[in-house]
């Protein structure tokens, strides 16, 4: 596994760890996730992704998650046509 | 045999796997957490990774429509190369590729999906309770003796 990738891992996996605390700090928001920090946050996806590039970070390498404590049901068969 | 794990809150907990995602024509690389889905025919690239990733569909070519629970969503398509741990994949990589505002919106929450293009080459073993996810070789999967 490349670096990169393990990095990367490593980061969904610390998010996912500290998921309740995080969704203290940062509710209802878009948060990026680089060498276990938290870099950029923002109340959506597109300003998550112009604050990451303002600081040089390459948004298509950080770990993001939205955080909500509201449960969403995900039901997503995806069928070509 | 590639190694996935569980993520979300307790109780709604999903299969992922982390790839690295190529795309040469478009001199693109990143990284993208994927959601097992084998409902799924194809993997997909949900539009928030395809932002992140810096993709302009508009260069792409239009691909088939994808029906799901919501409606169907036009897609673009495009050659790339996914690293799944040390597994190197070639496929036709679909971009879902909004309408419309409201439709960006109502997708903005979906994950990138792996699809079965790449789950049919492996046996799928998934266990919440020890947060496995594992996609096992053909070798791997015979070793088992299931049957």
């Amino acid at each position: 596994m490349t670096t990169e990738l393990e990095r990367f891992r490593d980061d969904a996996i610390y998010l996912d760890e500290h998921r309740e605390e995080l969704m203290k700090k940062y509710p209802e928001r878009w948060v990026a996730v680089y060498n276990k920090q938290v870099v950029a946050d923002a109340k959506d996806h597109k300003k998550l992704i112009e604050k990451l590039k303002d600081k040089g970070i390459s948004p298509g390498r950080v770990y993001r998650a939205y955080l909500s404590s509201k449960e969403e049901l995900l039901i997503l068969p995806d069928v070509a046509l | 045999m590639i190694r996935g794990r569980m993520l979300g809150l307790s109780g709604r907990r999903r299969p992922y796997v982390s790839g690295e995602i190529a795309i040469p024509f478009l001199s693109v690389e990143g990284n993208v957490d994927l959601l097992v889905d084998t409902g799924a025919d194809t993997t997909l690239l949900a539009p928030n990774d395809a932002q992140a990733l810096g993709i302009d569909v508009s260069r792409l070519q239009q691909g088939t429509r994808t029906r799901g629970v919501g409606g169907d969503t036009p897609t673009a398509s495009v050659q790339a190369m996914p690293i799944l741990d040390n597994s190197t994949f070639s496929l036709t990589l679909r971009i879902l590729a909004p309408r419309d505002r409201s439709q960006q919106q109502a997708l903005s929450s979906i994950p990138s999906l792996l699809g079965r293009d790449i789950l049919s080459q492996f046996a799928l073993f998934f266990e919440e309770r020890t947060n496995k996810v594992l996609l096992l070789d053909p070798q791997e999967a015979d070793a088992l003796n299931l049957s």
